[in-house]
């Protein structure tokens, strides 16, 4: 994978198609799940987080930005299937290009599925890679989500907003 | 009620509360908060406060870290629709974020 800030500020992302593949496998799945919430809950509460403590204050909350919320991740998913589909293709990779107005729904789209595939996978704390077993059969998914983690960067990188240069003391603080 | 509205796109001071636009009396502020989580990357979550706060980076690093080593970050106290309108933009994000009224010296 490989990005580059066009003169108009878009993004152009190269992918290869293996990559392209498993992009194009998310957009469903993220439908699947606003389709029918019930299907998994803990995702639900992951990707719709509560605001206030407080049960009446939460609900009016909800009444106010819920389908707004709900119609951010709708348009998130049209916008990558739209680029998906349109992008240019060549013999090793697919060229998508991101325009700036779009630029948010797709780090926001790549945010919300490392947030399922992490809920998913139940992963807890930082150091959850430490440990996995060469075997593991959640396998599939963990590739996805470090998957997800790379271009996330990636498409950070590419922002054009400054990133911060972190030292191990900063990360591993502790209080 | 005495305003003490920066210019926009001003920079906040560290150290002093950020994004006291108005400066409503202190029992009418909300505070902002981002919560820890182990998912979002570092990166993500800086990137999401200097676009959301308009903080430069130096500022929202410093809040990130202060997100990750202390648990949570007051990012802002703020009057509750402003304080609301956050909320909703950074649960679009996808950060754990909450709002409660703000106590004096929180």
């Amino acid at each position: 994978m490989r990005t580059r800030r066009g003169s108009d500020g878009s993004v152009v992302l190269s992918l290869p198609w293996i990559e392209t593949m498993a992009l194009r496998s998310l957009p469903d799945r993220l439908r699947h799940l606003l389709a029918d919430p019930g299907s998994n809950a803990a995702v639900i509460r992951r990707l719709f987080p509560r605001a206030h403590a407080d049960e009446e204050e939460e609900a009016e909350y909800r009444r106010l930005v819920g389908d707004e919320l709900l119609r951010r991740r709708q348009d998130s998913i049209d916008a990558i299937e739209e680029a998906l589909a349109e992008g240019e293709a060549h013999r090793t990779h697919l060229d998508v290009t991101i325009p700036p107005e779009r630029y948010e729904l797709w780090l926001g789209f790549v945010n919300d599925m490392r947030l399922i595939l992490g809920t998913e996978l139940d992963i807890r704390d930082e150091d959850w890679e430490r440990d996995l077993p060469p075997d593991d059969p959640r396998a599939p998914d963990i590739a996805l989500f470090q998957f997800l983690g790379w271009l996330e960067h990636n498409l950070l990188e590419a922002s054009g907003v400054p990133m911060p240069d972190l030292s191990p003391e900063d990360i591993h603080r502790k209080e | 009620m005495a305003t003490g509205e920066r210019g926009r796109g001003a920079a906040p001071h560290i150290g002093r509360r950020p994004e006291t636009e108005t400066r409503p009396a202190p029992d009418r502020l909300w505070n902002v908060i981002i919560w820890n989580d182990p998912i979002n990357l570092m990166s993500y979550v800086t990137y999401v406060i200097q676009r959301l706060f308009g903080y430069p980076l130096h500022v929202a690093t410093k809040l990130m870290l202060q997100v990750h080593h202390e648990g949570r970050s007051i990012v802002a106290s703020v009057e509750r629709e402003k304080a609301e309108y956050y909320i909703g933009r950074l649960h679009q994000y996808g950060l754990q974020a909450t709002m409660e009224k703000g106590a004096a010296g929180s």
